[in-house]
């Protein structure tokens, strides 16, 4: 697949390049594997390889379904990943998703510029009018960064979501172009 | 101290903000430096001085001065404290 120049996009802190199977490396696959990373992902149910990742890495076509390496931009050490995905090309919706994975950029911002980052493409570029996630509902530090990204709250999935060995509740957020417009105006990024 | 100054001053700690950055009007939206990690170490902080809970459902909400006053109002008053 041709790596495609118009899908980088640099902030102050962080640049997102597509990632291909190639760009998978243990370092990744390793953050997959930390409890303190994966506690409400998905990935923590799963076994995870070099082959794994890169196979998971591959079904992502960047042209309907996308992810981005997040980048530390001074250093270039790979820190995260971000996604955009199902992408409605009629209801003009889609879904995002994220993870730190390098636990020294928690608490530096870099996800919110990811993110923003992320959100600038799909409704200015893609024109997407709504983009939406979910998370546990234990998990206040992701549905804090909803907030601080002007995302509101959609709805509860009551105990839909097994964690810690009891089903808990699924909560999602989202945010329209126009409130996205409005919010981007007050991001310092 | 009153409870206000006591927020307040948790806050600006909590936050690693000047204190008079923490005004009425206080909120994410107004401090660029209020990121996640440090929202869980402010609500940590505001339970240890105030001695009370907040839950799962209630941590997120607290995003601003005015919404951080009320829900300690709120507890102390169905807890006496007041």
């Amino acid at each position: 697949m041709a790596r495609n120049s118009s899908l980088v996009f640099e902030g102050r802190q962080t640049q997102l390049k597509p990632l291909f199977p190639e760009d998978v490396t243990q370092e990744y696959v390793s953050w997959l594997k930390d409890p303190g990373v994966n506690e409400f992902l998905e990935a923590r149910f799963k076994k995870h390889t070099l082959a794994t990742q890169r196979a998971y890495v591959r079904g992502f076509d960047q042209k309907t379904k996308f992810l981005w390496g997040i980048f530390d931009k001074k250093t270039k050490k790979h820190i995260g990943v971000i996604t955009l995905y199902d992408i409605h090309p009629m209801h003009k919706y889609a879904n995002y998703g994220y993870l730190i994975g390098n636990k020294k950029y928690w608490g530096t911002g870099a996800a919110q510029e990811a993110i923003a980052l992320v959100f600038d493409f799909a409704f200015l570029k893609l024109r997407i009018r709504s983009i939406s996630t979910g998370a546990y509902a234990p998990n206040v530090a992701s549905v804090f960064n909803y907030k601080k990204m002007g995302l509101s709250y959609q709805g509860t999935f009551k105990e839909r979501l097994l964690y810690k060995g009891a089903f808990v509740d699924q909560v999602w957020y989202g945010i329209t172009r126009d409130e996205w417009l409005s919010r981007r105006k007050k991001l310092a990024f | 101290m009153s409870t206000e100054e006591r927020i307040k001053s948790i806050m600006a700690d909590s936050l690693e903000v000047d204190r008079t950055l923490i005004k009425d009007n206080a909120s994410i939206y107004t401090i660029a430096q209020w990121d996640s990690l440090q929202h869980l170490r402010l609500v940590m902080a505001l339970q240890e001085e105030f001695g009370m809970r907040f839950g799962d459902r209630e941590i997120p909400d607290l995003v601003s001065f005015a919404a951080i006053q009320e829900a300690i109002t709120k507890k102390m008053k169905s807890h006496g404290k007041e």
